[in-house]
């Protein structure tokens, strides 16, 4: 999939370091998605995945460097950040739907409140999501009623709901019973291939191959490599990439 | 046995010579104080005088009436319901301000909870009454009020308030315990809140809810669900602490009794027969409670 | 409770200093007839104050304040005080009078006005038969082996150590109690306002007896209680009790309730 490098990039991060207190989670990440891009994030755990991603929606705050997203500057404590994260979408690994409201309620809320769409015009576009990821029929149950790989199919809809640019996945299929994960994995796959630009933190290797346009490999909070898939899966270029693809691909 | 015919219940175990001897232990206590009460004490036991301060048959009506101590029963009632409801407004208040964001509200509300579970509640209700209720009473007027008011003067008012003429009365004693619960509400509402899962925080940020309606449409909707349990049980304890109150002379069960006790002069029978009624009302909405709390949980699954 | 006593006077005195300096002075007999109504706190005390078979109040006091409200032309509302409580609530303004067998002491006149007096009952003794039945004279309770049950914070207890100093005195919220540790054989005896102690004794007259007869261990001076700087009110109050002495009514009423319980049992006992 060629993708317009020309054009500018939806997400561009540059210099980015994260503390926690004393501890360096990020140093001097620099990463560019371009419009309609897919990008596999991956690395042992405590590498700084997750952190990375979360503060492209400011769920953490980044004490240096610049994000931009869609060509505005993503900065901590900002006023107006729930206008970025119309543009921001994201699926977490433990789903966090709300579960004191329907299927329904769930997808509804974030555009009758964020963006001020009356309640039937969302129920509409709630419904049209629901259908989109295969899960229509359950739309008045409530989520503790659902499994979980029903649930975070719900979670992938409550962010479409408001028509993000870009959407952030963090390691959305972790929490999965094993039988489940291909639902949700499928989900993902018709997403990217209906052009939408993802950044994806996964375990899922065969997910990557299939989808990502680049992968990018991380470990103790640097970005260690960058490659398409086929390159970092059959030559990478680091001695960490090869000891992290020699101990997750061993079985 | 197959896979449709299980094996019957394991038979129930029969008492055990330990149970027996525990038994015996618990009744032979109780025969003994029984005992010391009657022979040593030298007590003249006189149950009619007292019963007859609950209900008393009214000549001139020909039918039976409530006495003294049923309508300091009323009383408690009142003030307990009407100061959970107040309590409750307060706790949720300042449970939020508790966890919110600006320092000068969790201040605040941090030096409420503390000043008030940190003083007996006498010495509160004593400091509350002399200081406070001479001071803003008078300044809202309530005294001037006459009882003979049709806005106080009628059937619905006297239900819910009771005897206007207690009106400032009863406010006074309402309020006392109501910011007296209101800081273990408070305590009760922040650990809901905080106990509501960082993920829900998250996500509904995520799809880009402000602050305040996260905690409106998420958060808070969940909390409340936590603490009703807690809360019920905060309702209950507040039908207790409402004896206090008769330190400062509102008319409500136990100073009722006191007086009672002394115009009668029979103490035992009064108190053991107002310790029922406290009892027999606490029990019952502890076993209503409980009811419709598993009322709750069968509906939510 | 002895922590809360401590803590009575200090909130007093703070309680005075605010008040005093904040009310603008209008006169409680304005106040009253204002209202309409005259409000009088009391607490429960056999046969002072104390409630009927109705619930209704009756009494001595219950007389005396009903006639003070009649004779100003106004209704009468009881306010049912705790004891210890009464006059920080006068002071703090919860009713006009103390109606209540207050007797007068000058540490209680240092915070109120009293008017003169309008009865005067006094502190009897009721003793034990089985620990003090052949107790004679006053000596004979003054020893470090006898125990003397009163109600706290009262006259009596005063009484008590000042006259047997070498007694032990037992404190109880309740003359109730008092009474009934003398029954129960735990006291030597029990002081107690007048006529309390004759009627228990008449109630229990194998256990129970006055050492003294009918004398009074000591006088007192019961009067009404005001607060501090209405010149006024003090002095209608006094002259209508001279005026009631003058006339008999107060004597009679006073003989009603105090001679003997029969003129009033029926209504406050079941039949």
């Amino acid at each position: 999939m060629t993708h317009n490098h020309s054009a500018p990039p939806l997400v561009e991060i540059t210099g980015l370091c994260k503390w926690f207190g004393d501890f360096s989670a990020l140093y001097d990440i620099n990463l560019s998605v371009a419009t309609g891009e897919k990008v596999v994030v991956c690395g042992p755990s405590g590498s700084g995945k997750s952190t990375m991603i979360r503060c492209i929606n400011q769920l953490e705050q980044h004490q240096a460097g610049t994000i931009m997203v869609a060509g505005r500057e993503v900065t901590p404590g900002m006023k107006k950040i729930e206008e970025v994260r119309r543009d921001v979408g994201m699926v977490f690994q433990s789903f966090n739907l709300f579960p004191h409201m329907t299927v329904v309620d769930n997808l509804t809320i974030g555009p009758i409140r964020n963006m001020g769409m009356p309640r039937a015009e969302a129920t509409e576009r709630a419904m049209q999501q629901l259908e989109r990821v295969k899960i229509a029929e359950q739309a008045h149950k409530y989520p503790p009623q659902l499994s979980g790989g029903q649930q975070q199919r719900v979670a992938i809809a409550r962010s479409l709901c408001l028509k993000p640019k870009i959407m952030l996945f963090d390691e959305p299929t972790s929490a999965l019973d094993p039988e489940m994960i291909a639902g949700v994995l499928d989900v993902m796959i018709e997403l990217a291939e209906e052009g939408m630009t993802m950044i994806c933190v996964t375990h899922e290797m065969g997910f990557a191959r299939r989808v990502a346009d680049r992968i990018v490999f991380m470990d103790m909070g640097e970005i260690v490599e960058v490659a398409e898939p086929e390159i970092f899966f059959n030559s990478p270029q680091t001695d960490r990439a090869k000891l992290f693809l020699s101990q997750i691909l061993g079985h | 046995m197959d896979r449709n015919s299980p094996p019957p219940p394991a038979a129930k175990k029969p008492l055990k010579a330990v149970d027996y001897f525990l038994y015996a232990l618990v009744a032979g206590f109780i025969f003994y104080a029984i005992y010391r009460v009657n022979d040593v004490l030298v007590y003249h036991w006189n149950w009619s005088r007292v019963f007859g301060f609950v209900i008393r048959f009214d000549e001139e009506t020909q039918s039976w009436v409530s006495n003294l101590l049923l309508q300091g029963l009323a009383t408690t009632i009142r003030l307990a319901v009407w100061s959970t409801i107040f309590a409750t407004l307060v706790g949720v208040v300042m449970g939020y301000w508790r966890t919110c964001e600006n320092l000068t509200l969790r201040i605040i509300s941090r030096c409420y909870v503390e000043l008030i579970r940190n003083i007996p509640p006498v010495v509160f209700i004593f400091i509350f009454y002399f200081f406070v209720a001479s001071q803003i009473f008078p300044a809202m007027c309530i005294d001037n009020i006459s009882s003979k008011d049709p806005l106080v003067n009628n059937p619905v008012f006297t239900f819910m308030f009771g005897d206007p003429k207690l009106l400032s009365n009863f406010l006074a004693g309402m309020i006392c315990l109501s910011l007296f619960e209101g800081a273990y509400i408070t305590e009760i509402v922040r650990a809901g809140i905080q106990s509501t899962p960082k993920g829900q925080w998250e996500a509904a940020r995520a799809i880009g809810l402000s602050h305040l309606n996260v905690l409106r449409d998420v958060i808070l909707p969940q909390a409340i669900r936590k603490i009703l349990p807690p809360l019920a049980g905060q309702f209950i304890t507040l039908i207790k602490d409402s004896a206090i109150i008769s330190l400062i002379s509102i008319q409500e069960l136990t100073f009722v009794a006191t007086e009672v006790a002394a115009t009668t002069t029979r103490v035992f029978e009064t108190w053991i027969l107002v310790g029922a009624i406290y009892f027999v009302l606490c029990y019952s909405f502890a076993v209503l409670f409980a009811h419709l709390e598993k009322l709750a949980r069968r509906s939510h699954r | 409770m002895n922590f809360v006593k401590t803590l009575k006077p200090f909130l007093l005195a703070v309680l005075l200093v605010v008040v005093g300096s904040s009310t603008a002075w209008a006169g409680v007999l304005e106040d009253i007839q204002k209202r309409g109504s005259l409000r009088v706190g009391m607490s429960t005390f056999v046969p002072w104050a104390m409630r009927d078979k109705k619930g209704e109040l009756i009494g001595f006091e219950i007389a005396v304040a009903t006639k003070v409200a009649a004779d100003i032309g106004v209704e009468v509302e009881f306010v049912p005080t705790a004891w210890s409580g009464i006059i920080p609530a006068l002071i703090a303004k919860k009713f006009d009078v103390i109606i209540g067998g207050m007797s007068i002491t000058p540490q209680r006149n240092l915070t109120v006005n009293f008017t003169t007096p309008y009865a005067h009952s006094g502190q009897q003794m009721a003793a034990s038969t089985k620990l003090a039945g052949n107790f004679k004279t006053r000596e004979d309770f003054n020893s470090s082996k006898v125990t003397i049950a009163c109600r706290r914070g009262a006259t009596p207890c005063k009484a008590a150590q000042n006259m047997f100093p070498k007694a032990t005195v037992r404190r109880f919220d309740d003359d109730a109690q008092a009474f009934q540790e003398v029954v129960n054989g735990n006291a030597h005896a029990m002081i107690s306002s007048a006529p309390k102690p004759r009627f228990w004794s008449d109630a229990y007259p194998d256990k129970v007896f006055l050492p003294f007869g009918e004398e009074n261990l000591t006088r007192g001076d019961e009067a009404f209680a005001l607060r501090k700087g209405d010149a006024d009110a003090l002095n209608f109050f006094s002259n209508w009790i001279i005026v009631n002495t003058s006339n008999g009514w107060l004597k009679e009423t006073h003989d009603f309730w105090f001679q003997d319980q029969s003129a009033w049992k029926d209504m406050v006992a079941p039949k």
